[in-house]
């Protein structure tokens, strides 16, 4: 048998064991499992509750002082979905409160300066903290400025002027983003979801793999054997590997189902993404998996206890948070950060369930990187494998 | 064979081995005797491939060690010092795992597996989990997947540590057995008797060199002691103080 051939064989034989090793950890198991299928889950019932909120279409508007312009109360109370109800004795404190979103205060000079050709005020009260209050303040505001506009063209036109002199440039937008981005947030979330699983699915498998045979002894009895470290480690490498593609392939099929279940439209959303477009994702993370057991092999090869292997995981998920901000805060369209573990699976990721299609070589490049760099860790770690000072504990 | 010659190995400023060289014959049962810290334990991790020494060599069968190590260590079977398990994996499929490992047939692994359990007295526990085994039940799994590729020579680091009356006599019996059938066995201890009722050659290591190396009687007739025990101190140099110390 060639040295080869024996390499791939021992490296099967390992992968096996450390599978069916790994399998019968039930505890992590049953956790990867409950990630996989609730995730998506406590997903979709955030979502729909977002959803409801923001598709609340009434704009209830307390106003004060609506007998000082009653011809403007009526004219908000005749557009589309606003109702008008009294305003509370405090309207500051009830929109800090969050008793209502804003209040419209009318002065009681309204009407005198209405009568005389002055500019008339009226007082927004609004919650500049607070995400709701502010959308329905520039609801309000631009009610407030609609009438205005009207007067103002009335009484243009009353003078015989046409009301275009005033507004002599016109904005028009033409919204470029893909049919269905308004469920832009979706995407991020279920992108989110898959790229932790990948993270976390071998994470069991791959910290046992140096550190845990040392810790329990056998480590020695593995080493007796003639095999070939590169072999040893790569087997326990796929096998973590395989876990985590596992892991992340139930997530994604979990959350297809979720997806599929719930009726969007009636929630007002429109879904940007396809089954298709999911499944790319999921497929997308699964060379992250690779990647990241291939490190955090690494991190237990190098590590001589489980506190200061504990102190360098942090470490990296610290990095996974730092280059998640970072990537979804500036968002890099280029294609050799493709080819960056992490930042190319998230940004691929929001990309295809945010409704656009990127092209094949995208998805090639992101692979690529990733498993690329796997590959070079774990033979930097074989190396490391040689030396006696790792192998033994003392 | 196992065959030392002229081994040298340095942790930073300690010299742990310093010229060691011995022969275990096949057929024989070598004992490779010292105290704490004499080098043994280096010594058998630079035999079997898990270190390298700074200077000589060891061959196995004619293999070199550091040259050729996978066929080396395919032509061994080591009980080393650390036998860890893995918890949630069956004797049988400890054995099968190592089995393959050391490259035997599937068919015949399966013959081997089965003679080793039941030779070993696991036949009750052979496919339960060994994450609540006993010392000795351990033992005889890390023993089982040491020998699962029928290895014509043995290394055995103190292969009755922790075990009862009745396990140590099994392991006596395997290791009378295994110089019966011609195999090379090469084991360390603590216990004189074990070593006087066992070894046909005796080769002891004191301070990283090798001090005596004979039959029990050659060395009983050197230091003039009648006793094993008191031949072995006088060997390493130390006082009967040490010795209870140890004990």
């Amino acid at each position: 048998m060639s040295a080869g051939r024996g390499s791939l064989k021992h490296c099967w034989i390992v992968f096996r064991k450390e599978l069916r090793d790994g399998l019968r950890d039930r505890a992590a198991i049953t956790g990867l499992a409950l990630q996989a299928i609730v995730s998506p889950i406590i997903w979709a019932a955030i979502t729909l509750v977002a959803a409801q909120r923001l598709t609340q279409t009434e704009l209830v508007l307390p106003v004060a002082g609506a007998d000082n312009a009653p011809a403007f109360v009526d004219w908000l109370e005749a557009q589309n979905d606003v109702k008008i109800v009294p305003a509370p004795a405090d309207p500051a404190a009830a929109v800090r409160d969050g008793a209502h979103r804003v209040v419209l205060v009318i002065p009681a000079d309204f009407g005198a300066r209405m009568a005389n050709g002055l500019a008339a005020r009226v007082e927004l009260v609004t919650d500049g903290a607070a995400g709701a209050s502010t959308r329905a303040a520039d609801r309000v505001a631009a009610l407030v400025k609609g009438y205005g506009a009207e007067l103002g063209f009335l009484r243009l036109m009353a003078r015989g002027v046409a009301p275009e002199i005033v507004t002599p440039v016109r904005i028009e937008a033409t919204d470029v983003s893909p049919p269905g981005r308004n469920g832009g947030g979706l995407s991020i979330f279920v992108t989110m979801l898959l790229l932790w699983t990948a993270l976390f699915g071998g994470v069991g498998v791959a910290t046992d793999s140096i550190l845990g045979e040392r810790e329990r002894g056998s480590l020695e009895p593995l080493l007796l054997n003639p095999v070939s470290r590169t072999a040893l480690l790569a087997g326990k490498w796929l096998a973590a590997a395989t876990l985590a593609c596992v892991a992340v392939l139930a997530a994604g099929v979990a959350t297809l189902l979720v997806l599929r279940s719930i009726p969007w439209q009636q929630y007002g959303l429109q879904l940007s993404s396809s089954d298709g477009d999911l499944l790319a994702v999921t497929f997308t993370m699964m060379p992250l998996a690779f990647f990241w057991c291939a490190l955090v092999i690494w991190v237990s090869t190098v590590s001589r206890s489980q506190q200061q292997a504990q102190t360098r995981y942090g470490l990296l998920f610290m990095t996974v948070v730092l280059s998640t901000i970072a990537t979804l805060m500036f968002p890099l369209g280029h294609v050799p950060v493709g080819a960056v573990p992490l930042v190319g699976q998230l940004t691929l990721g929001a990309d295809v369930l945010g409704g656009a299609q990127p092209p094949v070589y995208r998805y090639v490049i992101t692979a690529a990187g990733s498993l690329g760099l796997a590959l070079a860790v774990i033979a930097a770690t074989a190396r490391l494998l040689r030396r006696e000072t790792i192998v033994f504990k003392s | 064979m196992i065959e030392v010659k002229a081994l040298a190995k340095r942790f930073g400023a300690v010299q742990a081995i310093d010229d060691v060289s011995f022969r275990a014959e096949d057929g024989c049962v070598t004992g490779l005797l010292g105290p704490n810290g004499a080098g043994k334990t280096t010594t058998l991790r630079i035999l079997t491939g898990l270190m390298s020494a700074d200077a000589g060599s060891v061959s196995v069968d004619g293999c070199d060690v550091a040259t050729d190590r996978l066929a080396a260590q395919s032509r061994v079977g080591v009980l080393p010092d650390s036998r860890g398990l893995y918890p949630r994996l069956t004797p049988r499929e400890h054995i099968d795992y190592f089995g393959r490992l050391q490259g035997v047939a599937e068919t015949e692994l399966r013959a081997r597996r089965e003679e080793l359990i039941a030779g070993l007295g696991l036949t009750e526990l052979g496919d339960r989990r060994v994450a609540a085994f006993s010392h000795g039940e351990r033992n005889k799994v890390a023993l089982a997947r040491a020998l699962v590729h029928d290895p014509h020579n043995v290394v055995l680091d103190e292969p009755t540590h922790g075990l009862d009356v009745a396990s140590t006599r099994a392991m006596r019996a395997l290791i009378g057995s295994l110089r019966e059938r011609g195999r090379c066995v090469l084991f360390t201890s603590h216990v004189m008797q074990e070593v006087s009722a066992l070894c046909d050659r005796i080769v002891v290591i004191a301070k990283g060199a090798v001090v005596a190396d004979g039959t029990p009687d050659a060395l009983r007739e050197r230091t003039g002691c009648g006793d094993l025990e008191d031949a072995f101190i006088a060997l390493v140099g130390l006082t009967g103080g040490d010795v209870e110390a140890r004990a």
